[in-house]
């Protein structure tokens, strides 16, 4: 309680004057706030510059059958402290617009977008508010995650074509690229305009892997929702998983057993290694390289191996349970998984060694596909793409989740914001995961692996967030009726990062795009959910 | 351009030879079930998030049947099912030319 009146007095500090009520405290990091739409500017550009605190997620919920509106609610992550302050805004239903806080927050921009795309809300001052989630086919004025748009409705395809931006000039060329790629990787379409291999804009179409995620999860039973979560990606499919489960416990009001809390965090940390892993090889393979890509695919497989031995599954499914985990860690179990990991660190070590020398390789990677440290803040990227362009941010430091609360661990930040920078954030960060996964197993406390959960009181929210390999996993759910959940929401890593990739290709030569795009290795299922 | 020549080299030949063995150690696979333990309480059934599990009745018996095609390996049907007649099996190699022979069924021996 004591924490919670801190908090609301350090706010009241922060934005004097504002008239905003608090609505809600889940846990003693996260707040609400409610404000008027007169002041819902003015709060969020505050908040940004005086807590100080960066948008790290916006999103509406269909609330008339509770409330009679709608609301739009942008979380903020306050640096320097641990609190996740949430700014709410009542919109009603006749009205159906809010003011963009685009223009004043860059970050907000495709938070916005999909807004007026599945809730129909017009974020008023939008620079550009072209259609984001919904394909070009998709009917006008039919927003899918409003409460009257029904699941399983059918809906018939109109004509519509997505509006590129021209580049006109002499010489200029236009190269469609996708969704169907040359590897065997996730649909995604690029436009460039070039000029020669000179590429002079970039515009992206995404979300062919929408599956309507949010929207299948509404009504749904709170653990089979866990399943889902599992397979948002396969990549994150642990953190995803971790980021719900700590939603719920949390609007639950329950602390996890010890064992299960080290028994996460060590599985987390195998996910990073073997995503870190399988990218630094990824990037080899960008520019050809396939003495990196196959050495380092190689430890990826004997990490993958090890997942499976640990968990079952090499993606880490089934490793968490709604109050704890269904898996442990046994002595033998902890002794392949240190003996496996001495043999990766070794291994790891010198090929990135043999890596570092080749002078054709670090010729390709640096000062390639820059990434402003100024373009970065005001994007509000995550991730090794964040920390490879001078932003010092983790939230297993900044708000420690699971067993990560009072760890000393590398977080490597560099300024250059180049293919290098990102190769190297992924080898420090490689290597601080082999420690840390030592140190979260040097002392295993006995005990149970889950508590039951109960039934969850309806209409609660909070929060619940991962670092993944890829950066920051935020998740918010609000529960319903007779444990389901009225509303899900996630934010994935790539969400943020993928505008900021096409600000980082301009200058480069189309050759170099394959080696930009591994270099952030995004992705995309989980930006289209 | 040695060191790349040499390690390659000394890595050799990764690729692991399983042999006929169709078990992966540590894996989680489709659910192996007891059908005489098997009481046809529904719980396996209501609790899979893939649809997998179904009873059958006809005439006075019940049977339970497993769809392998639709199994998600989740390991929730054995969590939960009260008589502990659901263990999983560390089978990984189930491609067969008939969907037939991915259905997996007994007679609740107690229901």
């Amino acid at each position: 309680m004591l924490e919670h009146n801190k908090n609301g007095g350090w706010l009241q500090h922060v934005l004097p004057g504002i008239g905003w009520c608090l609505l809600s405290s889940p846990a003693s990091n996260e707040l609400y706030i409610d404000v008027q739409v007169k002041d819902w500017i003015k709060t969020a550009t505050t908040l940004v510059s005086k807590a100080p605190a960066y948008l790290t997620t916006m999103f509406a919920n269909d609330e008339r059958p509770l409330t009679g509106c709608f609301a739009v609610y942008a979380i903020f992550a306050v640096q320097d402290r641990d609190l996740l302050v949430g700014v709410r805004l009542a919109i009603d239903e006749t009205q159906a617009q809010f003011p963009s806080l685009t223009p004043h927050i860059p970050a907000a921009h495709w938070y916005e977008r999909e807004i007026k795309d599945m809730f129909g809300l017009i974020p008023v001052g939008h620079p550009d508010p072209r259609r984001l989630v919904l394909q070009p086919d998709w009917p006008k004025r039919l927003h899918p995650l409003r409460k009257d748009f029904l699941p399983q409705t059918k809906v018939e395809p109109q004509q519509g074509k997505m509006a590129f931006p021209m580049v006109e000039g002499e010489g200029v060329f236009e190269v469609p690229v996708g969704p169907i790629h040359a590897g065997i990787i996730e649909p995604g379409h690029f436009r460039f305009s070039v000029v020669g291999e000179e590429i002079l804009h970039l515009e992206a179409k995404l979300f062919y892997t929408h599956r309507g995620i949010e929207k299948m999860c509404e009504g749904m039973d709170v653990q089979g929702i866990l399943s889902v979560a599992e397979r948002i990606c396969g990549a994150c499919s642990l953190s995803h998983a971790t980021a719900y489960a700590q939603a719920i416990e949390r609007i639950s009001g329950i602390q996890i057993p010890q064992r299960a809390q080290k028994i996460r965090s060590i599985g987390l940390e195998l996910e990073r290694l073997y995503n870190h892993i399988g990218d630094i090889g990824n990037i080899c393979a960008g520019v050809g390289f396939a003495f990196g890509n196959m050495q380092l695919s190689k430890l990826k497989e004997e990490v993958m191996a090890l997942n499976e031995r640990f968990a079952g599954n090499r993606f880490l499914h089934g490793v968490i349970a709604l109050g704890g985990v269904n898996t442990d860690i046994s002595l033998n179990m902890a002794s392949d998984i240190r003996n496996t990991l001495a043999m990766i660190e070794k291994e790891f070590k010198k090929v990135t060694e043999i890596l570092l020398e080749q002078t054709e390789f670090i010729n390709r990677v640096e000062n390639t596909g820059v990434l402003e440290h100024e373009i970065a803040a005001d994007l509000g990227v995550v991730g090794p793409v964040a920390r490879a362009a001078g932003l010092d941010r983790d939230w297993r430091r900044d708000y420690p989740y699971a067993d990560y609360a009072g760890k000393k661990f590398v977080i490597p930040v560099y300024q250059t914001g180049d293919v290098f920078a990102r190769l190297q954030v992924r080898i420090d960060e490689t290597l601080s995961s082999l420690e840390l996964i030592s140190q979260f197993m040097e002392t295993m406390p006995t005990g149970i692996l889950r508590f039951a959960i109960g039934t969850v009181p309806a209409y609660q929210y909070a929060l619940g967030y991962v670092e993944s390999p890829r950066g920051a996993d935020v998740h918010w759910v609000m529960t319903g009726k007779n444990n389901t959940v009225y509303r899900y929401m996630i934010r994935s890593a790539s969400y943020p990062n993928w505008p900021s990739l096409a600000l980082a290709v301009p200058g480069n030569i189309i050759p170099d795009f394959p080696l930009i795009n591994k270099s952030y290795e995004l992705c995309y299922a989980c930006l289209d959910r | 351009m040695w060191t790349i020549f040499r390690k390659s080299a000394g890595t050799g030949i990764v690729t692991r030879d399983i042999g006929q063995n169709t078990d992966a150690p540590g894996f989680q696979g489709p659910p192996r079930i007891e059908f005489s333990g098997c009481t046809a309480c529904g719980r396996c059934t209501k609790t899979c998030p893939a649809s997998a599990l179904a009873l059958i009745r006809e005439k006075e018996q019940t049977a339970l049947r497993l769809d392998i095609g639709r199994c998600v390996y989740c390991g929730r049907c054995s969590s939960i099912c009260p008589e502990r007649v659901i263990t999983s099996s560390q089978r990984f190699s189930w491609a067969t030319k008939n969907y037939q022979d991915l259905y997996v069924g007994g007679r609740c021996g107690r229901g």
